[in-house]
């Protein structure tokens, strides 16, 4: 279907930008930032982020003191059940959590340098959609019904790089090809409802890419489509990414999904980063009995034919008043009563990099 | 490849209209009998509006008093002396006065929605778009105008502003226009800060806000559209009611002044005549009773063609 136009045949121009716009210049400017210590600087640096809900009921920690870093052309997964924060977190990072009920109570998001939480909001637009693409999760609905394709991927563009209709078109036309959906500049006039799902969500990756961004969110980008379109998704999302040299965050609860496209991994729980490694450290040796839950709860091939698939017990906390001691101790086998009285800290495990959040598992702690 | 080739005859089989949403909308309000009626019977009545002074056989003022001395002093019934449909007891002929009767009632219709849009829609936007203090403030203003009688409200509007330029402006009818408009902008304001309220939450417009589309393009580009369909249907519903308010008004004797006639006041003359010449009466009525039809009918096709809930069953 793709092989005519060349999406993944042989190399496509990579898209050609107006001298001089700082999407051209941005290799300079990233190798160019350092921190103090001389180490290079990630491209995304959450610090301490903590997005709270103001509700009726009571303060909904969504997202509570979470840290971590994303580099340059990196893929990082955000891993957990509905509701331990995922999405609320790249929302926080964009700045789009919806205002009220919520709000960035505390943290710092640095983006390539810029303090993301300072920016001004026309400072902010311009940041969204061209250096922060983003990817929602069902494709039938992020479409507005009443536009055309080639209007909604031409919007971005018009909007960062300031191109002439024309020349707007002509990249829609590329990135639609680079997206695999034949017969392009036919299909510019086309609506949404057109397209099938796993069209339509090529539609919106080619939105998210259409300004060469940086950093691509990637929300669940294929929870909406079914499992063959599914791979196809992930697959065009890992090539274009390589190709464009885009950071990936990729959320998901799918944990298969995070071990074929990630190098690093963060699991979420309850608001709190509870593990993160890279993807072969986490497969091969999780030091948190909740990562544990979650690889056990995968169906496997040698599964018993008719067996109930394995979940992990209990709910996940309300997220209202917390407890001040291992947010998941009350589902886990393996607590004791040290669990039940204080949060253990993410801290280092055997491998550098590798950081789990748990007291078993902790040089002291009684598993091994 | 097999894919390549399954790509060529898809291809070749299907042929390639775009079909946008508003087409395919137009196509069902075409396939629904009473709408195109309606349709038909509007255009109408706006073609004979412009055309009015073309087609009308006399002046609207142009009295024929002979007619009415030769029939002892009554009006003229209609078929004689020329008078498709008569005269009234000045011998003026009445079919000529329904064609510029029907120049005010259309410029009613038009003018009334163009104030009522102009007013409603910001508003509505506004008030659903900011939500809060604004949303509050706006909408009380609104429940306000609805709370208060129109009929009353115009009438004032109309004495107190009588003498002023604004007052005299197009012969009285200005005002009146405006008056209407102005106690009928509160439906449509309501409407379109629902619709606002509901698209506002819908994913597109977070992935167009994620694609950093100014607040003023997703309300022009993505919000107004994706509401409009109830909107349209909204002021073609509206016409009826406002050329309704322009015959009530004008029967009791306010807004367009003699010689000039609207439907409504033509009406108004005619009744004192209703037991020997009931023609001075039924005629006009009929006139504003098929208008008032005929944009009903519209309405009520446009809503089943643009309602979404709607799409595919017909």
């Amino acid at each position: 279907m793709v092989a005519e136009t060349g999406a993944t045949g042989e190399a496509p121009s990579v898209i050609d930008l107006p001298p001089g716009s700082p999407t051209a210049t941005r290799a300079l400017a990233g190798t160019e930032r350092t921190r103090p210590d001389g180490s290079p600087a990630p491209l995304l640096e959450v610090r301490n982020l903590s997005t709270h809900f103001f509700t009726r009921d009571g303060v909904v920690q969504a997202v509570d003191d979470v840290s971590f870093e994303l580099g340059y052309g990196e893929t990082l997964g955000l891993v957990g059940e509905s509701g331990c924060g995922k999405s609320v977190t790249a929302l926080s990072i964009t700045r789009l959590v919806p205002d009220p009920p919520g709000k960035i109570v505390g943290g710092q998001i640095t983006f390539d340098g810029i303090d993301v939480l300072g920016l001004s909001n026309g400072g902010m637009r311009q940041l969204r959609g061209k250096e922060i693409g983003f990817i929602f999760q069902d494709p039938l609905t992020s479409l507005n019904p009443t536009l055309t394709i080639g209007y909604q991927i031409a919007e971005s563009i018009r909007e960062h790089l300031k191109l002439s209709k024309k020349a707007a078109d002509d990249r829609v036309v590329e990135l639609l090809g680079k997206v695999g959906i034949p017969r392009a500049r036919e299909r510019l006039n086309d609506y949404p409802h057109q397209f099938s799902g796993g069209m339509r969500q090529r539609v919106m990756i080619a939105i998210a890419l259409s300004c060469d961004p940086k950093l691509l969110l990637a929300d669940e980008p294929t929870t909406a489509l079914d499992v063959t379109i599914q791979a196809q998704i992930l697959e065009l999302i890992k090539t274009l990414s390589q190709e464009f040299n885009t950071a990936v965050l990729l959320i998901t609860h799918d944990l298969g999904i995070a071990a074929g496209m990630c190098d690093r991994i963060n699991v979420m729980y309850a608001g709190r980063i509870v593990e993160t490694g890279t993807v072969d450290e986490l497969f091969e040796r999780p030091r948190m009995p909740y990562t544990w839950g979650l690889l056990d709860s995968l169906p496997r091939l040698d599964d018993r034919r008719g067996a109930r698939l394995r979940s992990i017990e209990g709910m996940p906390p309300l997220l209202i008043n917390v407890p001040d001691y291992c947010r998941f101790a009350p589902r886990c086998v393996y607590a004791h009563d040290v669990c039940l009285e204080r949060e253990p800290a993410l801290s280092e495990r055997a491998v550098a990099g590798h950081q789990a959040r748990c007291w078993a598992t902790e040089p002291k702690g009684w598993i091994e | 490849m097999a894919t390549n080739t399954a790509a060529a005859t898809s291809a070749s089989v299907r042929p390639r209209a775009a079909m946008g949403p508003w087409r395919e909308a137009l196509g069902r309000l075409l396939r629904n009998r009473l709408a195109v009626i309606g349709l038909i019977l509007v255009i109408l009545a706006f073609v004979t509006a412009i055309l009015g002074p073309i087609l009308a056989p006399f002046p609207y003022e142009a009295q024929d008093l002979k007619g009415v001395l030769a029939n002892g002093g009554r009006p003229v019934p209609p078929g004689v002396g020329g008078h498709l449909l008569g005269t009234d007891v000045l011998g003026r002929d009445l079919f000529s006065r329904l064609l510029d009767g029907a120049q005010i009632s259309m410029t009613v219709a038009i003018v009334v929605q163009v104030v009522v849009l102009l007013i409603g829609v910001p508003i509505g936007a506004l008030a659903g778009w900011f939500g809060g203090r604004w949303d509050t403030y706006l909408m009380r203003l609104t429940d306000v105008i609805y709370a208060f009688p129109d009929l009353l409200f115009i009438i004032l509007l109309s004495v107190a502003f009588r003498q002023t330029f604004f007052g005299q402006a197009l012969n009285g009818l200005f005002l009146v226009f405006f008056a209407i408009g102005l106690t009928s902008w509160v439906t449509v304001a309501r409407l379109v800060r629902g619709q606002i309220l509901s698209l506002r939450e819908t994913e597109f417009v977070e992935a167009a806000r994620a694609i950093g589309v100014p607040d003023r393009r997703i309300i022009l580009r993505h919000l107004i559209p994706n509401g409009l369909g109830p909107i349209i249907v909204a002021v073609t519903l509206g016409i009826p009611g406002a050329i309704l308010s322009e015959a009530t008004l004008a029967y009791i004797g306010v807004g367009v002044q003699p010689p000039r006639a609207s439907w409504g006041s033509l009406v108004a003359e005619g009744q004192k005549y209703i037991r020997g010449d009931s023609h001075l009466v039924i005629f006009p009525a009929v006139a504003i009773a098929l208008a008032l039809i005929s944009f009903t009918f519209l309405g009520d096709g446009l809503r089943d063609a643009l309602d979404p809930k709607l799409k595919g069953k017909q």
